[in-house]
């Protein structure tokens, strides 16, 4: 019998969970660890490298090794790994694929669907870019879901009354805060909002530029851009954030960084936690003004709130629930489950998809407007491109909403539906999702042709975008995102689905010692 | 579109907190991942009603203040803004872009 997962794909590590008599758990590995870095890499002989393995690796072989690629996800280009490139689907995938044979081994049977996870904030391209890496992966992705819907799905105080949580979730890459509402079974998203581009992988790197400005001060010289070095100094970063999360202050130690003619230089030097916290407020400062516009989109206040709860790995910091709860005075603000709430909410919803007997109803909200560009008439002439919304932000879906358009000239024979998502008055700024054209109008003056567009949504982030002149019933459709439609892209999804399988099947052979994690092949450890 | 009131299992007299606990009810009935059609109805007809709700105010709570604005006054703040400023509305469009 084949089985469904959870899987959070984090941008520093991945997880992935399944239901067992009713309660989620997350899946370790043989060596009993329940993160899987989310670190690609290829070993020394060509050997393929997925988690702690291509972590080890990462500082030593920066142009073999590949982080932070949930970063990519949605990007047109690639990245290089021994010289090849791929796109982040693959690498992606490769993450996938691992997690989907752990499963497989932990469980005794097939896995073969998935709920996976993304940011809320995440845009249309990201959330298709993660399912097409689902589908290289050899998994049929059931749901894209929102990481801090995930969480709250999960979040055991409930009851019948009902009350209000912010979610704040601040994980490696991505920031969301989500507004819930809790009600028994009940969990229903009133507004997301977030930064895709915000995580701890911005303090590591701030907290670099800090280590260069102070080696190169001790030295007198200027570090070279180079990939290991910096590389070195990253991980020194890192290590020293997660230390100052413990400590209020820590002693960096990096032997032989550089060197002056014969001498090695070494790097040493006392970080203080105010100094740290001092680089990454301003950051935090974002993830505030971001509460206060979820808030606002829920038509709520901060005291309207029962609780807030922080999710995500880089909540440890202490200064992050120092400024969330002094920016919700009085709300009660709890660490939840940082790392496994997102991986165990999409187990249990991917346990409801899979139809089994789970009393967990979810209601969830579309982060970005939708909408098409428009022309406005001025008495200076005509404004084109603006962004008219149909779909706002913050809309339940799935959802349906149409609206009424009219022609600008007379006698036009020809409208053209350009689709978009995004904030923006000026429909250029925002992200396009694909036009198309209805001709044949009838010839009238300008405004007395109506043409009606209608959008619809649904679960799978599929967009149908109906266009219809209202006098003779005269219509055109455009579905984005509809996997049947894009058949160009499915021969690429055989391409990437060949590379994944043949790397993978080299998958730690020639890893050595401790390192063959996910091979199927090796003895568990006693 | 069936009256909201109808689809809900609800009559005028409901107050706030039935309304959600009828939608509440609906939604489990027809979960939007497996009866998306119904649920969109079930939503529809929540969120038409819980603004009709919001319109009419409820009767224990402090209303809003409601205040009149003089009319003359307005036309004079208006007139003096419009005097102040040499921005047309094209170029303030342009500019908002």
């Amino acid at each position: 019998m084949a089985t469904v997962v959870g899987i959070d794909l984090g941008t520093t590590h991945s997880l992935v969970a399944a239901l067992e008599d009713g309660q989620p758990w997350v899946i370790p590995d043989e060596e009993g660890e329940l993160l899987l870095p989310s670190v690609v890499g290829i070993g020394p002989g060509g050997d393929l490298l997925v988690g702690a393995a291509a972590r080890r690796q990462a500082a030593a072989a920066p142009e073999r090794t590949v982080r932070s690629i949930k970063r990519q996800m949605g990007s047109e280009g690639t990245v290089a790994m021994a010289e090849k490139p791929y796109r982040p689907q693959e690498i992606s995938a490769l993450i996938l694929r691992t997690l989907k044979q752990r499963a497989e081994e932990a469980l005794g049977e097939p896995v073969e669907q998935a709920v996976i996870t993304v940011p809320a904030y995440f845009t249309d391209a990201q959330r298709q870019a993660t399912k097409e890496a689902g589908e290289i992966a050899g998994l049929e992705v059931l749901q894209i879901l929102n990481e801090p819907t995930a969480a709250a799905l999960v979040f055991d105080r409930r009851d019948d009354n009902g009350q209000r949580l912010l979610v704040y979730d601040l994980g490696g890459g991505t920031f969301d805060v989500s507004i819930v509402e809790i009600t028994g079974p009940v969990t229903e998203v009133l507004a997301s909002h977030g930064n895709n581009r915000l995580g701890g992988d911005d303090f590591d790197r701030r907290l670099q530029r800090l280590l260069v400005e102070r080696f190169e001060q001790a030295h007198g010289l200027s570090l070279p851009a180079e990939a290991v070095l910096e590389a070195r100094l990253l991980q020194a970063a890192e290590r020293a954030k997660i230390q100052l999360s413990e400590r209020t202050r820590v002693t960096l130690r990096e032997a032989f960084l550089h060197s002056q003619g014969d001498t090695p230089l070494h790097l040493e030097t006392e970080l203080v936690r105010e100094e740290f916290e001092a680089l990454i407020q301003p950051l935090l400062a974002e993830t505030l003004m971001a509460i206060d516009r979820a808030l606002a989109d829920a038509g709520l206040q901060a005291a309207d709130l029962d609780r807030a709860i922080l999710v995500g790995g880089s909540t440890r910091i202490p200064l992050v629930q120092e400024l969330v709860e002094a920016h919700l005075p009085g709300v009660a603000v709890n660490s939840f489950e940082p790392d496994r709430c997102v991986a165990l909410g999409a187990a249990l919803q991917a346990a409801v998809l899979d139809g089994q007997e789970v009393e967990t109803f979810l209601v969830d909200v579309t982060p970005h407007s939708l909408g098409v560009a428009t022309a406005m008439q001025t008495e200076q002439g005509l404004i084109p491109n603006i962004f008219s919304t149909i779909l706002p932000r913050n809309t339940v879906i799935p959802a349906s909403r149409s609206r009424l358009y009219y022609t600008m000239h007379d006698n036009q024979k020809l409208v053209r539906i350009e689709v978009s998502q995004g904030e923006n008055l000026n429909a250029e700024d925002n992200i396009p999702l694909g036009n198309f054209e209805v001709a044949g109008l009838p010839a009238k003056p300008a405004g007395d042709v109506a043409i009606e567009v209608q959008f619809s949504f649904d679960l799978n982030g599929i967009l149908t975008v109906t266009a219809c002149e209202t006098s003779s019933g005269r219509q055109e459709q455009l579905v984005v995102n509809d996997a049947g439609t894009q058949r160009l892209a499915s021969h690429q999804l055989e391409r990437s689905r060949d590379l994944v399988e043949s790397l993978f099947a080299a998958l730690g052979r020639e890893a050595g010692e401790g390192e063959a994690m996910v091979d199927p092949e090796a003895e568990p450890e006693a | 579109m069936a009256d909201p009131y109808t689809l809900l299992g609800l009559t005028p007299e409901a107050s706030a907190a039935d309304l959600k606990a009828a939608y509440h009810l609906q939604l489990r009935r027809f979960p939007a991942h497996s009866h998306p059609q119904e649920f969109q109805r079930i939503r529809a007809a929540y969120e038409q009603l819980r603004a009709a709700a919001t319109q009419r105010g409820d009767p224990l709570q402090p209303g809003p203040l409601l205040q009149q604005l003089d009319a003359e006054a307005l036309d004079a703040l208006e007139a003096r803004v419009r005097g102040s400023c040499r921005i047309d509305l094209a170029t303030l469009l342009r500019l908002t872009l």
